[in-house]
C-alpha cells in the first residue's frame, strides 16, 4: 500500500496560479471554490520587500481534524493516505470546515451545476466551432466510484449542500497519473509520490532539500511538505488574494 | 352525565379571543419561517448569509447554529427544575413544574428543527446520522443524547408526571376524554400508586441529572475540542455552556411562572417562595459565568497565542465588541438586580421577569460571540479576515421556530393543564 | 423481597445499558487515534447508533415499565 505525499518547492513556484487552473478544470469546482489556492504574501518595508508564494492544497492530514469530527464518517482517511470526501453520505453540517485549520474545504451554497464557468453542460455550438478541439468542460472522470471501497469522492460536480475539497486527483492517481496541479506547474514545483518508495520523487526531494509542514504545532500530521522555505511569518501580508463565491 | 357545564382546571378547552391573538401571531410567524424554508430548499444555503472561510471570507456557521445551542441551553432548566423538585424536595417549586418540563420538550424540539435547517442535506441528514454516527465525533453526543436520549427521558418524565392529572381530567365529559384516560393508562390516585411515583420520579431525576450534564458539555466541546480555531479551543467550553445553559433556562422559567401567576391568578399559582428561589439560583449561575469569563480572559491575555489575543482583542475592544458588552452588560444589570433583591430579601416579580429576559439577550449574544468571530477573523493562516451578516432567511427561520415553541405551549395549555391540579375536595366543580 | 414490578423494571433497565454499551463500544465506529483508516470512519454494524439510541430509551423506558406493571391480582 504506498503512503502518498506531496512536495512543495517554494523556491521555485513563481505564483502563476496555473495549478490553481488546472485543478479547476480538472474538478470543475464551481465559482469560488479553490481546492488549490495559492497565497501571494508580502514581506517587510520598502526597499526590503520580499514577495512569495505558497500553494495551499488539502494537506491530507495523518492525524485529520476534519476527519476526527465528521459525525457520519462522509470524510475518511484511506489507507494510502487521501483523504477524501463520500459525496452521498455527507449531510453538510460543515464542521470538517470548522475543524480544519488550513481552511481547504468548500461548501456547496448552491448546486455547483449552477455556479460553473465555459461550456460546462458540453454546449454543442462550442463543439461545432471548435471542430471537437476543445473537450468538454464537464470531467466525466467524477462520476465513478473509485477506491476498493467504491464510494463517490472525486470532483466536485455531483450535489448542493455538501462540502468538497482537494482530493489529490483520486481519479487521476487511480489511474497512476499526478494530480491535475502537479502534472500542469510549468516550473515543477510540485512532486507526488509514495513516501515508502526511497527511489520516489518526494522520498528524493525530502532527502535532498530542507523542509517544513504547515502549522506544525497543531498536531495535524499534513503529508504535505514544503521545501527550501520558512512558514509564514505573523508579520506575512496576503496580496492579489483570489476571492469569489459569496453573491447568491 | 349530568347535564351541568364542567370547567377544567386552567382554562383547559376554553377558547379565550386572547388565546387566539396569541395563536394568530405565532402562526403567522411559523409561516413565515416556513416561506423562508422553502426559499431554502428551492436555491439551497446560497440565500443565507453564510459562506466558506478562509479564501472565501465568510463563516460557515452562524445565526442557525447559534440558536441550536441556545434553544438546547434552554432546556436544560425545565427538566432540572422538575429534578430539583423531587431530590431536594423543593414543593414550593411545584406549580412550576410542568410548564418546565414543557419548555424543556419544546425547546428540544427546537434545537432539533434548527439542526435541520442548518443542514445541507437534511434529508439525508436524518437517515445517515441513525445509520453511521461515530462516536468520536463530538456530534455523536449531541445526537444521540441530547436530541435522542435527554427528548425521551424529558417526555417519560413529563408523561408520568402528568398521570395524575390526565385521570382526573378522565373524570369529566370533555371530548378529550378519550385521550386522558390514554395517558392516565389505569392510574388511580391511590396512595399506594402516588408514593410509588414519588419512588419513580425520584430515580428518574436522578438519572436525567448525569445525562443533562453530559448533553451540554458535549455540545460544549463541538466548539471546546477544535485546536485549531483560536477562540474555541478551551476546557471551559463544556462548563461554560451547562452554566450559560442553566442561566438562559432558568430565566426562561420565571417569565413562564410569572406569566403563570398573572393569567391564571388561582390560588394554586406559584408562590414567592419559588421565585425567590429561582432568582437565588439565577443569581449564583450569573456569578459563576462571570467567573469564567473573567478566568477566560486572564487566560488569554496573560498567554494566549498570537492568533488568540488578536480573537480577544476584536471581541473586547473593536468590531465585535458591542455584541461582547450588550451581552456582558445585561448579564451585569441582572445579576445587579437580582443581588440587590437577595440582600434585600424583598423580591419583585417585574423586576425577576426583567432579569430573566436580560439573561436571555446575553445568552444569545455570548453564543454568536463564540461562534462567528472565531470564523471571521480566527483562522492561523494568513487569509482575509471575512464578514457575516444574516439574511432575512436565517431571521426568518429562527423567529418561525420561535414561534413555533409558543404555538405549542399554547396548544398544549388548552388540552391539558399547565399546573398540576390540586386534590379535588370534593365537590365535582373545578375552578377553571 | 424484590416486586415483579421493580425486578421486570430492573431488567429492562438493565438491558437498556447492555444495549448501549454493546452498541457504543462494539458496533459502532472505533475511537482512532489517529483516525488514519476508513474502520475509524464506519460503524461495524450499520445503523448502530439508532441501537444505541433504542437502548437509552429503554434504560429510561424502564421507569414507565416500573409504574406500569398492573396490579397483581389477589384472591
Amino acid at each position: 500500500m504506498p503512503r502518498y505525499a506531496m512536495t512543495i518547492d517554494l523556491s521555485r513556484c513563481m505564483g502563476c496560479r496555473a495549478c490553481m487552473v488546472a485543478c479547476k478544470v480538472e474538478n470543475n469546482t464551481p465559482e469560488g471554490h479553490f481546492w488549490m489556492y495559492v497565497f501571494r504574501f508580502e514581506e517587510d518595508e520598502f526597499p526590503r520587500t520580499r514577495i512569495w508564494f505558497l500553494p495551499r492544497p488539502c494537506q491530507h492530514c495523518d492525524n485529520a481534524p476534519c476527519v476526527k469530527v465528521c459525525p457520519v464518517g462522509a470524510r475518511y482517511k484511506r489507507e494510502d493516505g487521501l483523504v477524501l470526501t463520500d459525496f452521498q453520505r455527507c449531510i453538510g453540517c460543515r464542521y470538517c470546515e470548522v475543524a480544519c485549520p488550513y481552511g481547504v474545504n468548500y461548501f456547496h451554497w448552491k448546486h455547483p451545476n449552477k455556479a460553473q464557468y465555459l461550456d460546462y453542460n458540453d454546449d454543442p455550438e462550442v463543439r461545432e466551432r471548435t471542430g471537437g478541439a476543445m473537450p468538454p468542460y464537464r470531467n466525466p472522470d467524477q462520476d465513478v466510484r473509485y477506491g476498493q471501497e467504491r464510494r463517490l469522492t472525486a470532483g466536485s460536480a455531483h450535489y448542493r449542500g455538501v462540502i468538497g475539497k482537494c482530493t489529490f486527483c483520486v481519479h487521476r492517481v487511480e489511474k497512476g497519473l499526478e494530480p491535475a496541479c502537479v502534472a500542469n506547474c510549468p516550473v515543477r514545483v510540485f512532486e507526488f509520490g509514495d513516501l515508502d518508495d526511497p527511489d520516489s520523487a518526494v522520498s528524493q526531494k525530502l532527502r535532498s532539500s530542507p523542509h517544513f509542514r504547515l502549522l506544525e504545532e497543531e498536531g495535524t500530521e499534513p503529508r504535505v511538505f514544503y521545501l527550501n522555505g520558512t512558514p509564514p511569518s505573523p508579520d506575512v501580508r496576503e496580496v492579489m488574494p483570489v476571492k469569489g463565491g459569496r453573491r447568491s | 352525565m349530568s347535564g351541568r357545564a364542567i370547567t377544567l382546571p386552567y382554562g383547559v378547552g376554553r377558547i379565550t379571543p386572547g388565546w387566539l391573538a396569541l395563536v394568530g401571531a405565532a402562526a403567522a410567524l411559523v409561516g413565515l419561517g416556513a416561506f423562508a424554508y422553502a426559499q431554502q430548499e428551492i436555491h439551497g444555503h446560497i440565500v443565507t448569509g453564510l459562506r466558506d472561510w478562509g479564501s472565501m471570507g465568510g463563516a460557515p456557521w452562524g445565526l442557525y447554529v447559534s440558536f441550536i445551542v441556545y434553544f438546547v441551553g434552554v432546556s436544560f432548566a425545565g427538566i432540572t427544575v422538575a429534578a430539583f423538585i423531587r431530590l431536594l424536595r423543593l414543593d414550593y417549586l411545584r406549580p412550576i413544574s410542568r410548564a418546565a418540563e414543557i419548555l424543556t420538550i419544546v425547546s428540544l424540539i427546537l434545537a432539533a428543527f434548527s439542526v435541520l435547517a442548518d443542514l445541507g442535506q437534511p434529508w439525508r441528514g436524518i437517515v445517515n446520522l441513525f445509520r453511521y454516527a461515530r462516536p468520536q465525533s463530538p456530534f455523536f453526543g449531541t445526537f444521540t443524547m441530547v436530541i435522542a436520549g435527554y427528548l425521551f427521558a424529558s417526555l417519560v418524565y413529563f408523561y408520568l408526571a402528568g398521570r395524575r392529572d390526565a385521570y382526573l381530567m378522565a373524570q369529566h365529559d370533555s371530548p378529550l376524554r378519550w385521550f386522558y384516560r390514554m395517558w392516565a393508562a389505569g392510574y388511580r390516585d391511590t396512595p399506594q400508586e402516588r408514593e410509588r411515583h414519588q419512588r419513580t420520579s425520584f430515580w428518574l431525576a436522578l438519572g436525567i441529572i448525569p445525562l443533562l450534564i453530559i448533553a451540554h458539555s458535549t455540545l460544549g466541546l463541538v466548539f471546546g475540542l477544535m485546536g485549531g480555531r483560536p477562540g474555541w479551543f478551551s476546557a471551559l467550553q463544556a462548563p461554560g455552556f451547562v452554566v450559560l445553559a442553566g442561566i438562559s433556562g432558568i430565566g426562561h422559567i420565571v417569565v413562564i411562572a410569572a406569566l403563570l401567576r398573572w393569567a391564571l391568578g388561582t390560588p394554586e399559582r406559584p408562590a414567592m417562595a419559588a421565585f425567590r428561589w429561582l432568582g437565588l439560583a439565577l443569581l449564583v449561575l450569573g456569578l459563576i459565568y462571570v467567573y469564567f469569563t473573567l478566568v477566560e480572559m486572564m487566560t488569554t491575555g496573560y498567554a494566549g497565542r498570537e492568533h488568540e489575543q488578536e480573537l480577544a482583542k476584536l471581541i473586547l475592544t473593536s468590531y465585535y465588541a458591542p455584541y461582547f458588552w450588550v451581552g456582558m452588560g445585561t448579564l451585569a444589570v441582572a445579576i445587579g438586580l437580582l443581588a440587590v433583591q437577595a440582600l434585600s430579601g424583598r423580591w419583585s416579580i417585574p423586576l425577576l421577569v426583567v432579569s430573566g429576559v436580560l439573561v436571555n439577550v446575553t445568552a444569545v449574544a455570548k453564543r454568536l460571540i463564540i461562534v462567528v468571530p472565531s470564523l471571521t477573523h480566527g483562522s492561523l493562516l494568513p487569509y482575509g479576515t471575512g464578514m457575516y451578516i444574516p439574511t432575512w432567511v436565517e431571521g426568518s427561520i429562527i423567529a418561525g421556530l420561535m414561534g413555533l415553541g409558543a404555538l405549542m405551549i399554547l396548544l398544549f395549555m388548552k388540552i391539558f393543564p399547565i399546573m398540576e391540579v390540586p386534590e379535588p375536595s370534593g365537590a365535582e366543580e373545578v375552578r377553571g | 423481597m424484590i416486586s415483579q414490578r421493580a425486578l421486570v423494571a430492573l431488567m429492562v433497565l438493565a438491558a437498556g445499558v447492555a444495549v448501549m454499551v454493546v452498541s457504543y463500544f462494539l458496533l459502532a465506529a472505533p475511537w482512532g487515534f489517529p483516525p488514519e483508516a476508513e474502520d475509524f470512519s464506519n460503524p461495524r454494524l450499520p445503523f448502530a447508533p439508532l441501537i444505541f439510541i433504542v437502548g437509552v430509551m429503554m434504560a429510561f423506558a424502564a421507569a414507565i415499565v416500573y409504574e406500569l406493571w398492573p396490579e397483581r391480582r389477589r384472591g
